[in-house]
Order: structure tokens, then C-alpha cells, then sequence
């Protein structure tokens, strides 16, 4: 096959690839950085950057996790670039705060709301962590491989904050610790 | 007393709140564009032009004022004077923007950065500005940039001469997700236990400036702010009271203007470097005297009539500066700014020779020579280093 059609060939597949999987993306970015305009941006800046080494993605074995580790690696990367100086208000708080955007327009339930709200107050990669593991019910091993860490520390990650959302409700687990937990220990 | 487990409540909240992710259909769009497709239509910027809606009847009426009155720039303070000025290299990379309300300490423009007494600091800081003002009642972003929220850009803590008590300024802005921000709403307030109380609103955000900087010394409050024209101003208030501010306003340095500046652009290499085309800069190099100021992202379209232009993006592929806003640039004689252009990784047209460049303020500086095909292709905002990127 000639230089340009391989060129074609690639084209095509990363154009039914970002049809297929673009919706998919967006919603682990929006969970990621809780904004709209942030997980465009994020799997848009991702997308593009992958472009020229579309091969590379295509030899990966699941070519949705290769993109979606780059989406992640991009978030946390974003997180440690950004301004540390400006403060954005937060209305349900009712005061400044340095936090990542924690804005809730839903009307759930008082402790799913303060489960999402404290799901803001983690640390990128507890969040990213939680994601992977409850969102796009990962294992262990795979959230470790997309944070390129030990699987010891994705257990502790999703361990402290299991604790941390934990306080925000009465679960049917609460007095035996869950399954997850007691497996950390 | 709920019958689900942690676990399964946590999936049901990610499941819920995952409805709420944007609509892909404008993704896609912007991405075929940007790679595999670049004659699609260019949907609607995400980013659009920060400063090309600042236009208006009330900076011509400042400048009016300033020209009649003949403001004097208090040079013993500003970092650019003879005192603050060391022998570093015009375009050193050192003494780049660390962030939004913290630019003023920093430039470049052949001297050192200087750090004024009692300058920005971030609300919450140990020692600083309470980080719970109640803002303005007049603030309302839903009006001022619909889609916006509310921020303090930055802060600062002032004790005056012949005052009992601090005051604090603070410099709020409404700012979109994408970074647009609206014009600066500047402050004053008193400590009223553990928060603070409103006295004054010193800038209002219809003045149309957005602040560089705030500050004081022993006799005034200082704001430094970009103008409606991309001037840079310097507002001094002075008070006894804390209530009621004499006001006193001076031109630091005036928006460059094509007069100013000889422009090229040149091939660069990337700091995030990737499989596509090299990155051109579009270099800005002061041959006048005196000090000029540039902010935000200048024009380039392609000047064989095709409409091919170049996106402003604060952080494409190539990474960007880490700012969230552009950082404003002061140029001295002999300085040399840029911005960087990415080239589209393979770009649906073919390249035209020339290129058209304008300001961020919108006025041209003409026709140059570049072999960079514009279609799909990005335009950083401009920075204090002739390379166009950090």
C-alpha cells in the first residue's frame, strides 16, 4: 500500500474511532474536571495531540484505554499547570475558594448531592482514581497501569477516599467496612 | 437509613452526574477540523478573542483626560525605571508571568523583576486578604459574560498612613470555562471580625479594565490595569477614612502600536514537541524608545484571500504558557516578544507565502512572508520570549 493510502487508512479509523468514542470520552473528562467547557477542551487537546501517532494508538491492545490514559495523563498534567493564584466563588460554600469547580445544577437527593460535592474536594489523582475504578469499573491493576503507580497505592488512593465520602451519608455497609476496604487492610 | 452499599452509591452518582457531560457532535467537529478534515467548516471558537469586544466610548474619554491632564508615571516605583533595570538579556526566558493578578513583578523587557512592597497576594494566604468577601451587589455575571462564575483574580492588604485599620482590595472578574474573563470589578474592604465588609468599589467593571495588578504603598491604594485599549494604567487612590478615595490616574505604557515594532515570522522548535510540522513564531521587536505593552493573541490570516486563520488557543498541543488568562508584555527599545503558530498536523491547504498579522488591539502591521499553511493551525497568546511558548 502506497504511503497515502496507509495515510487514508489511518485517517479513516481515527475518524470513526473519535465518531465512536467521543461521547464516551467526554464523560469521563466531565467527571474528571466537573466542568463542560474543561472536558471539551481536554478530550479535544487530546485528540489532536494523538493524531499524528494514530498507529501508535492503533497497535495498542485496547485502543480506547491507550486514548484514555492519554486523557487522564493530560488532566493531571493541566491540574499542575494551573494558576495557583486565582480563586473562584463558590455559591453553595457562599464563600472563595481555591478548589477545583464543584457546581451542582442537579436537584438530587441531599447525599448523592454531597457525595458529587465531596468527590470535588479530592485530589485529582484520589478522583481520577475513583473514576476509573467505580465509573469505568476498572481493576485495580488497571487503574494502576492508566496512573503509572503500584497497584498498592491506587488501594490506598480509593482508600482514603472511600473514608472521605463515607462521612457524607449512612450506607448499608456502614459498622463491617466494604468489601473494597476490608480488602485494603 | 439507605439500603446501598458506598460503592454502589458512588457508581450511581458518577452514572448521574456522566448524563450531564457536554454534547460530543461539537467535539467531533473541532477535531476532524483540527486533523483529518480541515475544509470543514469551522464551527464557532470555543475560545473566542479575548479583547476584540473591548471597544467603546468611555477609554476615549479616559484617554482625553489623560492627554489634558498630563499624568506623570511615578518612575521610583515602577519596575521598569532606572533603578528597577538591571543588564539581563532582552530576551532572557527568565521572569515569565506566574499567573493571573501576578504579572506585574515580572516582566522582562530588559530588566529584572522587581517586587514591589505589599503586592498581589492570594486571598486566603496566611497574613493576607480573608478569602470570604461578599462580592459588589452591582457584580452580576450572569449579565456582564453569561456562562461565567465568579473569581478573585487577586488580592492585596494595605495599611495607609493615618489609618487605624487595614483595608483590602480584591479583584473580581466573571470567567468562563474557557477562559474568556470579563472586565475587572476592584474593591475595598475593612475587616469585620473574621470577614470583611464592603466600603468602596474603586473599579467598576463597566470601566471596561482588567487589572494587572494591585498594590499600595504607605499613602495610596494601587491599581494597574489593561485598558479598553490595551494601554496600561495605573490608578492611585488615596483616603482617610477608608470610605471615601481620591482618585488619581496615569499611562505606565501605552498598547504598541505597528509603528513600534518590526515583525517576522520564524521557524522555532516545539517544548512539547510532536510528529507534526515545527511551529513558527511570530516575533514583535521594539525599535522605538520608551516602554509599550502587548496582551492576548495577534491576527493571522492568510493574505491570498482564502480566509485560512490561525485559532487562538491558550493551550493547543504544543502546551501553552499554563496561564489562564495572556499575560500582559512590556517591550522595551530592542526587546523581542512572540506567539507561537502551530501548524495543523496536516493542514488541508497548501502553504500561501504570506501571511497577514494584526495586534491584539486589531490594528495591522501588515503583509509578511511565511510558509505556513494556516487551515486547522493554532495561535498562542503572546509572551515575553522571542520562541512564542514557555
Amino acid at each position: 500500500m502506497s504511503v497515502a493510502g496507509s495515510r487514508s487508512a489511518t485517517d479513516e479509523q481515527f475518524t470513526e474511532f473519535v465518531r465512536t468514542h467521543t461521547a464516551a470520552l467526554l464523560r469521563t473528562g466531565y467527571l474528571l474536571t466537573r466542568d463542560a467547557g474543561n472536558a471539551e477542551e481536554l478530550v479535544q487537546d487530546t485528540l489532536v495531540w494523538l493524531y499524528p501517532r494514530w498507529t501508535q494508538v492503533l497497535e495498542a491492545d485496547h485502543p480506547l484505554a491507550y486514548v484514555r490514559k492519554a486523557v487522564v495523563n493530560r488532566f493531571l498534567a493541566a491540574r499542575r499547570r494551573m494558576s495557583s493564584t486565582e480563586v473562584r466563588y463558590d455559591p453553595t460554600l457562599e464563600r472563595f475558594t481555591d478548589q477545583p469547580d464543584r457546581r451542582d445544577e442537579t436537584a438530587e437527593v441531599d447525599e448523592r448531592l454531597a457525595i458529587w460535592q465531596e468527590l470535588g474536594e479530592l485530589s485529582e489523582r484520589q478522583r481520577t482514581a475513583i473514576v476509573l475504578r467505580f465509573f469505568h469499573d476498572l481493576p485495580d491493576d488497571e487503574v494502576a497501569q492508566v496512573l503509572d503507580c503500584r497497584v498498592g497505592t491506587v488501594r490506598s488512593l480509593i482508600s482514603r477516599s472511600l473514608n472521605a465520602l463515607r462521612r457524607k451519608g449512612k450506607f448499608a455497609d456502614d459498622g463491617v467496612g466494604s468489601a473494597y476496604l476490608r480488602n485494603v487492610r | 437509613m439507605s439500603k446501598r452499599t458506598l460503592p454502589d452509591e458512588l457508581r450511581s452518582v458518577l452514572l448521574a452526574h456522566a448524563l450531564h457531560a457536554p454534547d460530543p457532535d461539537d467535539t467531533v467537529h473541532r477535531v476532524l477540523a483540527a486533523t483529518v478534515a480541515p475544509q470543514l467548516p469551522r464551527p464557532a471558537a470555543r475560545r473566542p478573542r479575548r479583547f476584540s469586544v473591548l471597544t467603546g466610548s468611555a477609554a476615549a474619554v479616559l484617554v482625553a483626560v489623560l492627554a489634558g491632564v498630563g499624568f506623570v508615571v511615578d518612575q521610583s516605583w515602577h519596575p521598569n525605571s532606572d533603578a528597577a533595570k538591571s543588564n539581563s538579556a532582552a530576551q532572557s526566558n527568565e521572569g515569565q508571568s506566574n499567573g493571573i493578578g501576578h504579572n506585574f513583578p515580572t516582566q522582562q523587557a530588559g530588566g529584572r523583576a522587581v517586587t514591589p512592597p505589599r503586592a498581589n497576594i492570594a486571598p486566603g494566604e496566611a497574613g493576607g486578604a480573608p478569602a470570604n468577601p461578599v462580592p459588589p451587589s452591582e457584580l452580576n455575571c450572569a449579565r456582564l459574560l453569561p456562562g461565567s462564575r465568579l473569581a478573585i483574580g487577586s488580592a492585596a492588604k494595605a495599611r495607609l498612613a493615618g489609618m487605624n485599620q487595614d483595608l483590602y482590595l480584591y479583584d473580581f472578574r466573571c470567567v468562563k470555562p474557557d477562559g474568556t474573563r470579563s472586565a475587572s470589578t476592584v474593591a475595598a474592604y475593612v475587616r469585620a471580625g473574621s470577614a470583611v465588609q464592603l466600603r468602596a468599589v474603586l473599579v467598576s467593571a463597566s470601566f471596561g479594565g482588567k487589572v494587572d495588578f494591585l498594590g499600595s504603598d504607605d499613602h495610596r491604594l494601587v491599581v494597574q490595569l489593561l485598558s479598553r485599549q490595551q494601554d496600561l494604567i495605573r490608578q492611585d487612590y488615596t483616603t482617610t477614612d477608608g470610605v471615601h478615595f481620591s482618585e488619581d490616574t496615569a499611562v505606565v505604557a501605552a498598547a504598541c502600536t505597528p509603528a513600534d515594532l518590526t515583525t517576522q515570522i520564524v521557524r522555532v522548535d516545539s517544548a512539547s514537541p510532536t510528529d507534526g510540522e515545527r511551529p513558527y513564531a511570530v516575533q514583535f521587536t521594539k525599535h522605538s524608545g520608551g516602554i509599550c505593552v502587548l496582551s492576548g493573541f495577534p491576527s493571522v490570516t492568510a493574505a491570498d484571500g482564502s480566509a485560512a486563520s490561525a485559532v487562538p488557543t491558550l493551550r493547543g498541543a504544543a502546551g501553552g504558557t499554563g496561564a489562564r488568562v495572556p499575560e500582559i508584555v512590556e517591550l522595551a527599545q530592542g526587546t523581542t516578544v512572540a506567539a507561537m503558530i502551530e501548524p495543523a498536523a496536516r493542514p488541508g491547504c497548501a502553504p500561501g507565502g504570506t501571511v497577514a498579522v494584526s495586534l491584539p488591539s486589531g490594528r495591522s502591521v501588515g503583509v509578511l512572508p511565511a510558509d505556513v499553511a494556516l487551515c486547522g493551525a493554532q495561535v498562542h497568546p503572546i509572551v515575553a520570549n522571542a520562541r512564542g511558548s514557555d
